[in-house]
């Protein structure tokens, strides 16, 4: 699907149209899948240099600007950012199965570099599973962290998407943040 | 937390995440109530939001790190895969290392029976493209040319099969630095020497213009048999990106932060002092043990900001031990330190800057790192001494030993004799320069040590029985340091001895003779006789014709103190022509003394900012500038004088802020290297400071900064000096400001004394000093003697051609004022219509307030003779002024006088 089909698809999910976000859903996390394979395969020495993160670029990548307005570009980075939390998680737990089967890294002195004591992969299977339950609380506090967290959405964007001011976004996310700080504590070193 | 009190405890905690901090917890209890579930939850989760700030907060960095996680494991599979597999026409062993860029193999060809084995690295990012390929085929070229024993040979480059870029290196077998030294338990010595290998290769690598960029005790392996050899020199740049080409960088986040420099961070210029930042880090690591920053516990932004702004610890700091603290403290804290400046052109831009630092450390010679002072020097100049020399005695031996060299020169063959007089010039110069930044001497038990020892090293001269001319020299090299230390009496004391053991070895017609002269002169100079000084300057001039050439260089030494001279003694024309020959006459020589030659052009300047040609004597101080500070330095004295002459300049071109920015600028340095006791050059610009703050009418600054400058040149040279005279007067002027009549009188009467004696009653110094003591006797109602003291003030003006027309208005306006006490009117009309003309031809504020003050009071005066219609004149006159002038408008003094006289002049009228 081209530039012109997704446009096209984003302004029908605006009208309302049903079944849209079905289609739309998995177009995203398609090239956002590409994206972040390539991203993380090609390990680039400055792919963290640029400065449009995934999200955004996927974005720039499958819409026309031209076509759409502000509100537009929220709804799509609120499903990409859902796709967003998806691919990281399948990469976590695919890492983290890796992990328990395999051997202990061993470092060397030219290891210093990239050496990360901090394991996110876990970290993030914790964090999605805690979603999970908040959503069952408050969905809209899982909804903010997604946006937030996961696909790097600013918080007028997040405010425009669910229709909430901004303050109300802070506290949204004050709150899922301590929830969810508090859930994985128990479970895992937060650092 | 139980479901079914979520609700509540959001709403709550909603409600107390507006509230302000202090209301939060009677809000718990009141909401809360009874309900200690309920209460619990919301404190509960309430903590945990806070104890969660910044959590999550930066998905960008968060993730950063996640895919790192996930590519160290697909590499790792990766890698695997290239075992055994061939690049070029080596076979892959096995992996023997891991970066950020790739990985390193070992990798082996067997020649028949040799065998030989290499590193290889493999570039696991990176793309054949052609443009790719080109530039690193390019850069490998140059790598390839770089053969130097302390670095690790590139062989071979190229693209594997599937398009990885590749690189066959020569394999080395040992281990990174700081673990080797630790290993091997290396001493600070061994150390120091290992990591001068390390310079030495890297400068011969800078010196072919290739920059590392990622230097790291990884990328520095040192073999068993103690050989430095540093791997990837410019490996990263042959990595890099095209598109990152035109600007000089490394992908930034390729680098180990803990040795990257703050433009590595910033992603500015990389230069070669990038690299020497780098190994200053791992300087400090091997000598502290420790890093300089500790970043272990930091995410990546905040190490950036740590290597960005931290101050770094001296490495002393660090020290686990007292004697270790010892060891470090001091040069090496200096040194090191030097190298991880922040700003890339404080630190050591060449490698050869820090070997020769660390050449200089290891011989106990002074080190450029550390602040030029006096006692620095001295405990130098000792230690390095301590071996050669027994202890206590050092000056003393120290001095024979020169002695001897001169001896020595005498009797044996010439070579051997022209190094030894070198040695001793530079023994000689040392020593000068040990003096030259006058340090404490005395309340510290340290230096007073040291004057000990130069008092004992003195008297040994004097009494024992040396060849006349190394005696000779050695009493004006001692001169020299006592007149620099501000110890007069005995510098004069010492020259005498020189210029009697002079005339009587060598006759009067004798260069010894005439040096002698010169010396002596120069010490009247400073003690602010400067006839005197001349006097002797002539003698010497006279010696010279007869025994030297005209290209001799006392010459130019003798032209710049005569020109010093005749500058005080208000001979301006002389004075210039004297600097202008004295750098003629260094122009001639072959080697030209550039101290001198600097101070020659600073004294020129000062001629043409005399006769108002700024321009010119603007170019020339900064011309002087840039020359001392390339040939003397930045914090040099020389430097310093020549910025506070700039300082003076603009003062008088009423720049004022730049002038106090120049001043600050000297002052700085002065005070670092004369320290609290100050000395001469010190006070000079201070009292310009002064003089700039009485200018601009702060009088609180300025009296503070001259009552302090008054004390120190009283300690220096004595009450009677014209620069405690100096003082007097200007702070006599203040309280003039402030109508304290009796202090200033004192103190003017003081200041007059004192100038008449150094210059004489026809110095144009005294002009403005008569003037101002003439005008408080007046105020004060001392009449008797004010008249010839205005006199006499005239005729100094008057003979002195280049006056000013305000200086004389002052003059006018202060005799007008007189007349108008003792009731001389017509006197005194006539005086204020004059000053009031001469004021009229300035455009300044102050003249023109000074103008309708004269004449307001020269209406004054017709009103008191009774000449009314011209008193109405001059009324009118001064209102429309007022009317249309700023300067004069809303003027509290002008006002009242203004309508007190036309008041005056009203009840006369009726």
């Amino acid at each position: 699907m081209g530039k012109e089909g997704t446009t096209e698809l984003l302004l029908r999910l605006k009208k309302g149209e049903e079944g849209i976000y079905d289609i739309l859903y998995p177009v995203i996390y398609e090239e956002l899948h590409q994206l972040a394979y390539a991203h993380m395969r090609r390990q680039e020495p400055d792919h963290t240099l640029s400065k449009t993160e995934l999200v955004h670029e996927t974005y720039l990548k499958m819409i026309d600007q031209t076509r759409i307005d502000f509100t537009d570009k929220s709804h799509f980075m609120a499903i990409a950012s859902r796709c967003m939390r998806q691919i990281l998680i399948d990469y976590a737990r695919k890492k983290h199965a890796e992990k328990r089967g395999g051997k202990k890294k061993d470092k060397t002195y030219i290891d210093e570099l990239f050496q990360n004591p901090k394991h996110k992969a876990e970290e993030l299977i914790n964090i999605d599973s805690a979603l999970d339950k908040l959503e069952k609380l408050n969905e809209r506090l899982a909804k903010v962290v997604e946006m937030r967290f996961f696909g790097e959405m600013t918080i007028h964007e997040v405010a425009e998407t669910l229709d909430i001011s901004e303050s109300t976004v802070k506290r949204d996310w004050m709150k899922a943040r301590g929830w969810l700080y508090k859930e994985l504590k128990g479970r895992f070193k937060v650092d | 937390m139980d479901d079914k009190n979520w609700e509540k405890v959001e709403n709550i905690i909603d409600d107390l995440l507006q509230l302000p901090d202090d209301q939060r917890k009677s809000y718990i209890e009141k909401t809360c109530g009874d309900d200690i579930q309920l209460k619990r939850d919301v404190k509960e989760l309430l903590h945990s939001i806070f104890e969660s700030e910044g959590w999550l907060d930066d998905p960008e960095e968060y993730k950063r790190d996640f895919y790192q996680e996930l590519s160290d494991d697909e590499f790792k599979a990766f890698d695997q895969s290239l075992i055994d597999k061939k690049v070029g026409s080596y076979t892959i062993r096995k992996k023997i290392g891991e970066g950020g860029m790739g990985s390193v193999f070992l990798g082996e060809r067997t020649d028949g029976e040799f065998e030989h084995r290499v590193a290889i690295k493999i570039i696991r990012h990176g793309h054949a493209t052609e443009q790719n390929i080109l530039r690193f085929r390019r850069e490998q070229q140059i790598l390839a040319g770089l053969n130097h024993p302390g670095i690790a040979r590139l062989f071979d480059g190229g693209f594997t099969e599937d398009g990885y870029p590749y690189i066959i290196m020569e394999y080395i077998d040992g281990l990174p630095m700081t673990e080797f030294c630790r290993v091997n338990r290396c001493s600070l010595d061994e150390k120091i020497k290992l990591f001068r290998k390390v310079l030495r290769a890297v400068q011969y690598a800078h010196e072919n213009l290739v920059i590392h960029r990622d230097l790291k005790p990884g990328n520095i392996l040192v073999t068993e048999s103690r050989e430095v050899k540093i791997l990837d020199f410019g490996i990263s740049k042959l990595l890099e990106e095209e598109e990152s080409l035109n600007i000089t960088r490394t992908g930034s986040r390729l680098l180990t932060l803990k040795y990257a420099a703050p433009e590595q961070i910033r992603q500015t210029n990389i230069t070669t002092s990038t690299d020497l930042y780098s190994l200053g880090v791992m300087f400090y690591e091997l000598i502290a043990s420790e890093a300089p920053f500790n970043l272990e516990e930091q995410t990546r932004y905040e190490s950036e900001q740590i290597i960005l702004n931290d101050d770094p610890v001296k490495p002393s700091a660090k020290a686990s031990s007292n004697r270790q603290k010892n060891i470090l403290s001091g040069d090496l804290d200096a040194i090191t330190l030097k190298a991880i400046r922040k700003e890339p052109e404080q630190r050591y831009r060449m490698a050869k800057e820090f070997l020769n630092e660390l050449n200089n450390y290891q011989k106990g010679l002074p080190i450029s790192a550390r602040n030029d002072t006096f006692r620095y020097r001295a405990q130098k100049f000792f230690k390095r001494n301590q071996k050669a020399i027994a202890v206590g005695v050092g000056i003393t031996l120290l001095m024979i030993g020169f002695a001897s060299f001169y001896a020595y020169r005498i009797t044996q063959e010439r070579n051997i004799a022209q190094i030894e007089a070198q040695k001793a010039e530079n023994v000689k110069n040392l020593l000068v320069e040990l003096f030259r930044g006058n340090d404490p001497i005395t309340g510290d038990a340290e230096s007073m040590s040291l004057d000990q020892l130069l008092a004992e090293g003195t008297d040994e001269i004097i009494n024992r029985d040396l060849e006349p001319s190394v005696k000779i020299e050695l009493l004006l090299t001692l001169t020299t340091i006592y007149q620099n230390i501000t110890q007069f009496e005995k510098a004069q004391q010492l020259a005498g001895e020189s210029l009697d053991l002079s005339q009587a070895h060598f006759g009067e017609n004798s260069i010894p003779v005439a040096e002698s002269y010169i010396k002596l002169g120069g010490l009247e100079h400073d003690l602010g006789n400067y006839r005197e000084g001349r006097e002797y300057f002539v003698k010497a001039e006279n010696v010279l014709d007869e025994t030297a050439s005209e290209s001799n260089p006392l010459y130019a030494t003798l032209y710049n103190h005569l020109g010093l001279s005749e500058e005080q003694l208000g001979n301006y024309e002389s004075s210039h022509a004297y600097f202008q020959k004295s750098i003629n006459v260094l122009k001639n020589q072959a080697a030209v003394d550039s101290t001198l030659f600097i101070k020659d052009i600073k004294s020129l300047a000062r001629g043409y900012y005399r006769i108002d040609n700024y321009q010119k004597g603007d170019s020339l101080l900064l011309a002087a500038l840039e020359a001392s500070r390339s040939f003397h330095g930045e914090d040099d004295v020389i430097t310093s004088s020549i910025l506070g002459d700039l300082g003076m300049y603009k003062m008088t071109q009423a720049e004022y802020d730049e002038a106090r920015n120049y001043y600050n600028q000297s002052l700085q340095i002065k005070e670092q290297v004369y320290g609290d006791d100050g000395h001469p050059n010190y006070t000079a610009t201070l009292t310009n400071l002064a003089v700039l703050e009485k200018q601009l009418g702060n009088y609180t600054v300025a009296e503070s900064l001259f009552t302090r400058t008054m004390k120190i040149d009283e300690k220096l040279f004595g009450e009677e000096h014209p620069y405690v005279a100096m003082s007097k007067n200007h702070l006599a002027g203040i309280h003039f400001e402030r109508d304290e009549y009796k202090q200033a009188l004192e103190l003017q009467e003081e200041a007059m004394n004192v100038y008449l004696e150094a210059y004489g009653e026809d110095h144009y110094y005294l002009g403005a000093v008569f003037k101002n003591y003439g005008n408080l006797l007046s105020i004060m109602g001392n009449y008797e003697k004010v008249e010839s003291y205005f006199e006499r003030s005239k005729s100094i003006y008057e003979d002195f051609e280049e006056t000013d027309k305000d200086t004389f208005a002052k003059l006018y306006k202060a005799r007008g004022e007189h007349y108008l006490r003792v009731g001389k009117y017509e006197e005194a009309a006539r005086q204020f219509e004059k000053a009031a003309d001469y004021f009229d031809e300035y455009h300044y504020d102050e003249y023109k307030r000074a103008s309708a003050e004269s004449l307001i009071k020269m209406a004054k005066a017709y009103v008191e003779l009774e000449r009314t219609e011209y008193a109405d004149l001059i009324l009118k006159d001064v209102k429309s002024r007022i009317d249309t002038s700023s300067a004069l408008a809303n003027h509290p003094n002008i006002d009242k006088l203004f309508s007190e006289t036309v008041d005056n002049l009203s009840n006369r009228l009726h």
